[in-house]
């Protein structure tokens, strides 16, 4: 019996070492460009049914709807049947999509869109068809990556993120002319320096005994604040993965910098929720937020919620409308200190400051690998992308568009960021599946440090060393998330 | 005689008094917090005046049935409700039917069964979650809400002790004297048992209600699709500037529940307890 | 040796090893038409499912895949993951038919006996009756069974292979995921940022275990106690403000609470405008450590209590009232009456109430989870912080980081825990030794 049971388990073992054994595994293989893009050839087809997946903001305005009826009627003939995926917004293709549970074309920010593209979950589009020619090179670059040998382009850019400064005209001191504008270009310095913004806010957070505040923004919004690092010379990725540029030298300048930046925010901005809080905060009767920073997309909803606020108090629509858009103002970040030090007052607002580096993205279109209709996918995109299309999108939902025409023909905000973006002053985030292990510890960075400043008992950044140990340890917990990562 | 007046007694029941009294306070503040949140006029957090709104209004519970492009709240409560009703009488058939099983018949693997439910009870429910994601999707029930039906059906078999419990406490006789008139297994169940157990039916109910009604981590893991959406997946996807639609949209869950509870609290505590009890 | 002799004469009956070489067959040489031919059907069915779908499923859970897909081009490759949860099917069906195999030859075996003791075979009909009957539990169990094979154990066979796979991170489909035997074990107990994070958080759980379980048991049983006092008046109204707490979804309790102690939110605000804290006070914050575990203990008690004291305030009512009648006449005041009857009394009768309580004070997720809603990883942690509980770093391992094989031995590791302080707990328990099994 014994000897039976022993006879079994060997041959068990022995079937299992020969199974293991025969599994000889087979790569996929290599395509040429038009192998890859021939399925995109051909009448679209029929009676497709796709679903697009857009921001929230997009959905909650409707434009989204608005968007797929006037594409349907386009392509009617087909009998295509573009509709909301109806996901959130941030769903994770990677997940979802192999087993067909995924959007078909979805619209996301490049950092995830080239994390899918590095996975092989989104296709590459044929450009030739696409109108890209007045896209930046720096911006397609974003969707640019290397498979078999070819330059393939994975998505279809169709709006700038970074950062901008939105402020309410009404709550400016009425004396702002005479106080708060020492270089007397009609700017005022609340809005043009960090160091006037930081004085200012700590002024009505005292004279409010802090019931209110001149800057309202989550300290902890790894996206926002890693502009105060990469202005004074940090870099998320050098030449390799391996090198993590976030400690570079100077760095620790700007984190001070956020750190006295957070002492005056206070411990409620800590928070995820601040970022939401702030459309009410910068919109409600009482205003009790004078500014926010944010990406320029924002200011549609904070002109919804300023209307709908003046509304309340006894306006018209009309009027509340036309006084909400006058009232709030879209700015480019403000300056930044050369020292780093925004707590002293500036005698030489030029030669003392400079032009801050915010981080930006690109959001874009991209086809997933999965979708059963590649064709009436890439007819979506190219109609979202018409020129006329984006237009109607930038003015519906405050997108500042990446194409440099339709940026120099809206003008103000988009012109302004355009212009950001061709100095170099936008930092487009890492097109890489690894860009998603900085975000967690950047966050845990800033929690940490704002938290010093605010709510900490014995703060432990108050050194120049203290930092330096702190941006050193964010990227040893990059390393190693990166690291598990790859082990996994 | 009088009654005399003593004073410890006196001392004991005014404490009594006080510490209900305290306890109700704790238990009941939240709650009046967060009902009363419902009605504040702004709509998030930071515009309490101290603990309670300024301005009162029924705009939230306006906005929670009429936006239904941010949030379809109606949507979500109707899914909510149809997966626990159906899961609710799926359970507790199963579960009354493998404890009346396992308490009346003794057959050679029945404590062996009784050992391994104990075990799998230790492993924490979403354990599993990655490899319930694998084989719902390999049986195509993403985004389904009889996928979650299932899970809810098969996930509550398991908590059948306490209902064997009660099972338990049912003499032996009366079963065998319906067996010697005749009946057959099947209608001494339907005929005898079920009539006695009704506490215990509408324990198991419940609580069979309950869980899939206030679960977050199953929906929200299994349903992609914000069509399909429960409450509690839903509430917990909004801003948090949204308090107050949070806690309007909470209150709709909450209610209910409540008032099954204390409409069937006699139940509960009887067939808790008669499950529990090892005699 | 009577009894032998019959069995062996049995197993040697040709009808007995027809049905060992082929189910139902031996029944058909019974007389026993029906039920044969449905055995028979199920053989050949099973034989079927094996060579089209079976023996594939079995190879492709050894390879895990053997071709990777390029969803790209549209070639559909192998998917690993679902190789595996299909070869884990498989073998369950395989373990289902010899099952039935043996109660094949079981069968064929009894009604053997039964001609050579010269009775009558049983009919269909007759067969089908003993299902409604001796054999009702078959009938019951069999639905609930599968379910939990399919929804309950086989998730847990999945979850424990996984562990020993490199399934996650970077490999998840289409790429091909491949055994690595203990490698992600390994990782855990040799990479410095795993073992630390472990030690700590385990230390931590086990105290908030230990502790949640004392306070949630102990606070029942004293409300209880409370609320049944001879003096206290309408009893059934003071009782429905526990019943609140009962009755409210936690996720709804809990998100409340977390709005109620934030920074912005009331309590705070509250207490800095009384001037009774400093300016840095805050409960919930990035390296609040205790302020946040003992709101988590309130919280637990707020919600956990409730139960436990509508359980032990039921098992009160059931307490002998004559026992107590003695005690009095005794003389035993009002505090040796809780100290020697009620106390051992609902001791005993809830001791499995207070394992299970354990268990998912232990496992509970959903308390840090609501209570710190942001993804936070404090120093000193990897992919955690301090509040949470091994389960809730489990959660930020795998949905939050996709490290599905890390998260599986993690959970494997939690799982040798948890059995084994349940095991200790069950043997030694009262209940346990006076029923010598669970009840």
């Amino acid at each position: 019996m014994k000897a039976k049971t022993f006879g079994l388990c060997l041959m068990a073992a022995l079937a299992a070492l020969t199974l293991t054994a025969c599994g000889e595994r087979t790569g996929g293989g290599t395509f040429t460009y038009e192998e890859l893009m021939a399925k995109f050839e051909g009448d679209i087809e029929e009676n497709a049914v796709i679903r697009v997946l857009d921001n929230q903001m997009a959905v909650e305005t409707g434009h989204l709807q608005e968007v797929l009826d006037a594409f349907n009627e386009r392509y009617a003939e087909y009998n295509v049947q573009a509709v909301d995926a109806n996901m959130d917004q941030y769903v994770d293709l990677e997940q979802n999509g192999p087993d067909g549970y995924g959007p078909d074309v979805l619209y996301q920010a490049n950092d995830m869109l080239m994390r899918y593209a590095e996975g092989g979950h989104i296709l590459p589009l044929p450009t030739e068809e696409l109108d890209i020619a007045e896209i930046p090179s720096s911006v397609m670059d974003a969707y640019k990556l290397e498979t078999y040998g070819l330059d393939l382009y994975y998505a279809m850019p169709v709006a700038q993120q970074s950062t901008v400064l939105t402020y309410r005209k009404d709550l400016l001191p009425e004396n702002w002319e005479e106080e708060w504008d020492d270089n007397e270009n009609g700017v005022p310095d609340m809005v043009e320096t960090m160091n006037g913004l930081y004085a200012y806010s700590k002024q009505v957070k005292e004279s409010s005994s802090g019931s209110k505040y001149g800057l309202y923004m989550s300290l902890v919004d790894q996206y926002f604040n890693t502009g105060y690092l990469l202005s004074y010379g940090a870099y998320v990725f050098g030449e390799t993965h391996d090198d993590i540029g976030l400690a570079a030298d100077g760095a620790e300048v700007g984190l001070n910098l956020f750190r006295d930046l957070a002492g005056v925010l206070g411990s409620t901005c800590i928070s995820q929720n601040a970022t939401t809080q702030a459309a009410t905060y910068l919109t409600n009767s009482a205003g009790t937020a004078f500014c926010t920073i944010g990406t320029p997309d924002w200011l549609t909803t904070f002109r919804e919620n300023l209307a709908a606020t003046y509304v309340r108090g006894g306006m018209s629509e009309a009027e509340a409308t036309a006084a909400a858009e006058e009232n709030l103002v879209v700015v480019a970040p403000p300056r930044l200190p050369t020292d780093g030090d925004i707590t002293k007052e500036l005698t030489d607002i030029e030669g003392e400051t400079f032009a801050p580096t915010t981080m930006g993205g690109v959001n874009a279109f991209g086809i997933s690998a999965y979708t059963k209709y590649p064709k009436a996918s890439l007819a979506f995109v190219k109609f979202v992308s018409e020129y006329e299309n984006l237009r109607w999108r930038c003015e519906a939902l405050g997108a500042v568009p990446a194409r440099l025409d339709l940026a120099e023909e809206l003008g103000g905000v988009s012109e302004m960021l355009s212009e950001r973006v061709a100095s170099g002053l936008v930092y487009m985030m890492p097109s890489t599946r690894d860009t998603q292990y900085i975000w967690d510890p950047l966050s845990s960075l800033f929690n940490d440090v704002a938290t010093d400043n605010t709510t900490r008992n014995t703060p432990i950044y108050t050194t120049e060393e203290a930092l330096k140990g702190a941006l050193e340890k964010l990227v040893s917990d990059i390393r190693s998330a990166m690291a598990v990562g790859n082990i996994s | 005689m009088k009654a005399k007046f003593r004073p410890a007694r006196a001392f004991k029941t005014a404490l009594v008094y006080l510490l209900v009294l305290l306890v109700s306070f704790i238990f009941a503040f939240p709650c009046i917090w967060l009902v009363l949140s419902a009605f504040n006029a702004e709509g998030d957090l930071l515009t309490l005046d101290g603990f309670f709104p300024e301005t009162y209004s029924l705009e939230t519970f306006r906005r929670l049935f009429t936006e239904t492009n941010k949030y379809d709240y109606p949507r979500w409560f109707g899914n909510t409700l149809f997966v626990a009703a159906v899961s609710c009488v799926i359970s507790t058939f199963l579960v009354i039917a493998v404890a009346y099983t396992i308490s009346r018949y003794r057959f050679k693997s029945r404590k062996s069964l009784m050992k391994a439910t104990l075990i799998l009870g230790i492993f924490p429910n979403f354990m599993n979650m990655t490899a319930l994601y694998v084989i719902m999707t390999q049986l195509h029930l993403i985004n389904n809400l009889w996928g979650l039906i299932l899970l809810y059906s098969s996930g509550s078999a398991m908590g059948f002790l306490v209902q064997k419990g009660f099972f338990d406490t049912i003499p032996s006789t009366i079963y065998d004297a319906a067996t010697l008139d005749g009946a057959s297994d099947f209608r001494v169940f339907i005929s005898i048992t079920l009539p006695l157990s009704k506490p215990m039916i509408v324990y198991t109910a419940l609580t069979a209600f309950v869980w899939p009604w206030a679960d977050f981590m199953l929906p929200s893991m299994l349903l992609v699709d914000k069509s399909s959406w429960t409450v509690a997946v839903g509430l917990n996807s909004l801003d948090d500037s949204e308090f107050s639609i949070f806690a309007a949209g909470s209150m709709f869950v909450a209610v209910p529940i409540i008032v099954l509870y204390v409409a069937l609290s006699k139940y509960l505590i009887e067939g808790g307890a008669a499950g529990a009890v090892k005699e | 040796m009577a009894v032998k002799q019959g069995k062996a004469g049995v197993c040697s009956d040709y009808r007995v090893k027809l049905s060992c070489a082929f189910m139902g067959l031996g029944q058909l040489f019974c007389r026993q038409f029906i039920k044969g031919a449905l055995l028979m059907l199920f053989e050949i069915g099973f034989i079927l499912f094996l060579i089209f779908q079976g023996v594939e499923n079995i190879i492709g859970l050894f390879t895990l895949g053997t071709t990777e897909g390029v969803p790209i081009m549209g070639i559909e490759g192998d998917n690993s993951v679902s190789m595996l949860a299909w070869g884990i099917t498989t073998l369950f069906f395989i373990a289902f038919f010899a099952l039935a195999y043996h109660a094949n030859i079981k069968d064929v075996i009894f009604t053997v006996r039964e001609i050579q003791k010269g009775n009558r075979v049983r009919t269909f009909r007759e067969s089908l009756s003993t299902l409604l009957n001796q054999k009702f539990y078959v009938l019951t169990l069999t639905v609930p069974l599968v379910f939990v094979c399919v929804f309950n154990v086989m998730p847990i066979v999945f979850t424990a292979l996984v562990a020993f796979t490199d399934y996650g991170g970077e490999i998840v489909p289409p790429r091909l995921v491949s055994w690595t035997g203990l490698q992600s074990f390994k990782v855990i107990f040799t990479m410095s940022e795993y073992i630390g994070t472990m030690g700590k958080i385990l230390a931590w759980n086990i105290l908030w275990g230990f502790g949640s379980t004392f306070l949630v048991y102990f606070g029942g049983l004293g409300l209880a106690l409370l609320y049944n006092a001879r003096c206290l008046k309408w009893k059934r109204f003071w009782r429905v403000f526990p019943m609140l707490a009962y009755a409210i979804p936690s996720f709804i309790t809990l998100t409340g609470f977390c709005f109620m102690f934030c920074d912005s939110g009331p309590i705070v605000g509250q207490l800095k405008a009384l001037e009774w804290v400093g300016e840095t006070f805050t409960i919930i914050s990035y390296d609040s450590k205790w302020s946040l575990r003992l709101l988590g203990f309130f919280c637990c008690a707020w919600i956990g209590i409730p139960s436990v004291m509508f359980l032990a305030t039921g098992i009160l009512s059931n307490a002998s009232k004559d026992m107590y009648e003695a005690a009095r006449l005794d003389g035993a005041n009002g505090f040796q009456q809780f100290w020697y009857l009620t106390l051992p009394f609902v001791l005993f009768a809830t001791t499995p109430v207070i394992i299970s309580t354990f268990i998912n004070q232990f496992n509970n997720f959903s308390i840090f989870y609501f209570l710190r809603p942001e993804t936070v990883y404090a120093p000193g942690y990897f992919n955690a912080n301090s509040s949470d509980l091994l389960i809730n770093w489990m959660y930020n391992l795998t949905v939050e980081n996709g490290l599905y094989s890390l998260g599986s031995a993690l959970s494997l590791i939690l799982f040798a825990f948890m059995a084994v302080f349940s095991l200790v707990a069950y043997v030694t328990s009262p209940a346990y030794k006076k029923e010598d099994t669970y009840r």
